[in-house]
């Protein structure tokens, strides 16, 4: 179960397990940012590489058009995973 | 135990399901169930989408050895799959130049206590090993 939720135009939580299965529906959800936004991680799980991979994307278009997207609350896995894909370099992550 | 799961996408929450029971039931810290959920999916993915034509099953193996957590994935193709000689991510290019491939199976190798390789006449071999705690 993934789940993204739009609580302000820029503050989007994400909630659940961001794998191959729902990485899709990611890509999808985050077409929508238009602008420089922050991503609340306190609800989600786990993510895979597929969702990594999403994540990317996203910051890579944004980061073009001279916007940035922030990741707050990320647990102690995740922040392990960011720090390993040297993801920290690419995303303000607070 | 060793199951037989179908080659398909769709396969994949059923086999993280099945990693998280055995995880869970044998003690293993959130940390650890993280990592091999993180490695199973990656080396299953790789699997499904580079060998559509292989055959109808992928074999998965989870065991716990004294501290440890074994983890095998089998599976029959003309080509290696070697995730322990795969190239690491092109780190040192700018964003906007960087691509994503490659990515997972150098995260396994970085969070995976031991990666192993093995290839017998067509059958790739992965073994994982990792602490439970």
């Amino acid at each position: 179960m993934f789940t993204v939720t739009f609580v302000e135009p820029t503050v989007i939580r994400l909630a659940g397990r961001l794998d191959a299965s729902s990485a899709d529906q990611a890509a999808a959800e985050f077409q929508k940012i238009a602008g420089s936004a922050t991503l609340d991680f306190k609800e989600l799980e786990y993510i895979s590489s597929a969702g990594l991979g999403v994540l990317f994307a996203a910051q890579k278009r944004l980061k073009s058009a001279g916007h940035a997207l922030k990741l707050v609350n990320l647990n102690s896995h995740l922040r392990d995973v960011f720090k390993f894909a040297r993801f920290d370099l690419v995303f303000d992550i607070e | 135990m060793e199951r037989l799961y179908p080659r398909s996408m769709e396969t994949l929450p059923i086999i993280l399901e099945a990693v998280a029971a055995f995880c869970a039931g044998h003690g293993a810290a959130g940390d650890s169930t993280f990592v091999i959920s993180f490695a199973v999916e990656e080396i299953f993915t790789n699997m499904v989408k580079y060998n559509p034509l292989g055959p109808d099953n992928v074999s998965l193996t989870l065991m716990s050895k004294g501290n440890d957590l074994v983890v095998t994935l089998e599976d029959e193709q003309d080509h290696m799959f070697d995730p322990t000689t795969s190239p690491d991510p092109e780190f040192e290019k700018s964003l906007s130049e960087r691509r994503p491939g490659g990515l997972g199976l150098f995260l396994i190798k970085k969070m995976v206590r031991k990666v192993e390789y093995r290839r017998e006449g067509r059958r790739n071999t992965i073994t994982l090993t990792h602490p439970l705690e």
